[in-house]
């Protein structure tokens, strides 16, 4: 059915024309890929507004390694770019390859996929590679995605402009694992970690994880278990004993079922991690 | 509002509802082979190329291929008959009703334009989102390898 609710597509060539409709109300939304608003658009949706010709379509590196994805990369522009795979353990392409499926990919954009916040295998990933967004609410401002989730910045009005991954280290790995019903299927839980040894030691140790509608969040209390100490099987242990896991009953699954997955998951994405660390079993 | 695309190398202009989907404006102009299974993007036979990208036609909005290039599979064969890929299926026995067929074309076309070579696993990973109600998946699977094997020996042969 065609969403006749619809009077109004604009196509604005600038960022201030794309803030000055946003601001008309909640009738009107941005169009990333538009693979959201297509199946679900909310009923008092009126006017749609394309960022397709904003030219924020560019992968960027800069000199200090780090890489800035214009909202409107596609998550296939970012399973297929080089500079993307060659991140820790290639975990963006061992998350990737279960988005959906390349009809998906193909038209997503992360800026639309961030901002949707929900349901989503990518944002444990860029958490745990301590990505950072930049939006347009008036003017530019930048922050952590985060705190982009955890301040609530994302339910608000504004424009995702661009994300930018910090350059990694070398000797780091990370891991993500997901468990659905079947292949196709949202992920009922997830998982993403980073660490690295520095001498025996975790040096760093970053661990992401959803487990229904809200969007995924980093796991301080469980991560300061590890930083600083050995990584042994009793110190993961004591990790995953700290995850904070705010999990939600559905049909699909139970809040409990959900909570004992992502465990489950971070557990087994730390021990994969400290296999591709070389950091024994 | 009015859209203009190329479908199968022909020039297009439409006057579209602003919240047209792409199935819904494509089916309108009667390009029926692109199916409507799910209207969800959960089934995959609404497949098109765009730009060369295969896509869920109804996942986007019509008013977003303005000045696009679309193919469907109705201008897959040529005057010499049948892609290579097309009688590939045939010969594999892929094809039981049908439905699914023009979907998984297109995406198995553009998987083999990305990758002439592929392995099952990534057969496999490319149709992730193509559904064969006739759950004729290992057939499907067997006629896009056999595919890739003829388009590489054609290419071989020229
Ligand atoms: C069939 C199907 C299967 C899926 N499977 C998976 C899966 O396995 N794993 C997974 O992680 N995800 C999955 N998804 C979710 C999918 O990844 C998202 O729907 C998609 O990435 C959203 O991106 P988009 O550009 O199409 O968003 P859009 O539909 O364009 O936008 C989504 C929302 O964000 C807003 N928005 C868009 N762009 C911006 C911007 N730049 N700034 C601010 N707001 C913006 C829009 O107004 C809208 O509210 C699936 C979706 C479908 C339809
Ligand atoms: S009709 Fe588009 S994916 Fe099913
Ligand atoms: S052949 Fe019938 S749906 Fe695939």
């Amino acid at each position: 059915m065609p969403l006749t609710q619809i009077r109004a597509f604009h196509r604005p060539d600038h960022i201030e024309g794309v803030w000055h409709l946003l601001q008309e109300g909640p009738e009107v939304r941005l169009v990333g890929g538009g693979s959201e608003l297509a199946i679900r658009c909310p009923s008092e949706v009126r006017v749609l507004v394309d960022l397709a010709y904003l030219g924020l379509d560019r992968i960027e590196l800069a000199d200090d390694g780090s890489i800035t994805l214009g909202a409107m990369v596609t998550l296939t522009d970012m399973l297929e770019h080089p500079e993307l795979r060659a991140l820790p353990s290639g975990v963006i392409q061992e998350m990737m390859v279960h988005v959906g499926s390349p009809l998906l990919r193909n038209a997503a954009s992360i800026g639309g996929h961030l901002a949707r916040g929900w349901l989503s295998d990518v944002i444990p990933v860029l958490l745990v590679l301590d990505a950072s967004v930049e939006l347009y609410d008036g003017e530019y401002r930048t922050t952590t995605l985060d705190r982009y989730y955890r301040d609530g910045i994302h339910n608000g009005l504004h424009i995702l402009t661009a994300v930018t991954i910090p350059p990694a280290s070398n000797g780091r790995a990370a891991a993500f694992l997901r468990f659905s019903r079947s292949a196709y299927d949202h992920a009922l839980a997830n998982a993403a970690c980073l660490v690295d040894i520095e001498e025996g030691r975790v040096g760093t140790a970053r661990i992401a994880l959803s487990a229904g509608f809200r969007a995924a969040a980093r796991q301080p209390a469980s991560e300061s278990q590890l930083v600083g100490s050995g990584f042994t099987d009793e110190n993961i242990t004591a990790a995953v004993s700290a995850l904070e896991i705010d999990a939600h009953s559905d049909w699909l699954a139970s809040a409990d079922y959900r909570s004992h997955l992502a465990r489950t998951l971070v557990g087994r994405c730390l021990h994969l991690a400290r296999e591709r660390a070389g950091g024994g079993s | 509002m009015i859209i203009r695309f190329q479908l199968d190398g022909s020039s297009m202009e439409t006057d579209v509802e602003p919240g047209t989907s792409l199935l819904e404006a494509l089916r309108g102009l009667g390009a029926t082979s692109v199916k409507d299974g799910c209207s969800h993007g959960d089934c995959g036979t609404c497949a098109v190329l765009l730009d060369g990208r295969a896509v869920a036609a109804c996942l986007l909005f019509a008013a977003q291929v303005d000045g696009s290039s679309i193919e469907t599979v109705a201008g897959m064969a040529g005057e010499e008959g049948l892609h290579p890929l097309q009688s590939a299926l045939l010969d594999a026995g892929a094809v039981q009703c049908g439905f699914c067929t023009p979907g998984i074309l297109l995406t198995a076309l553009e998987l083999l334009k990305n990758n002439p070579d592929p392995d099952e696993v990534e057969v496999r990973q490319a149709l992730a989102g193509n559904l064969c109600r006739c759950t004729g998946y290992v057939k499907i699977i067997e006629g896009v390898l056999l595919g890739a094997d003829r388009l590489a020996g054609a290419e071989g042969g020229s």
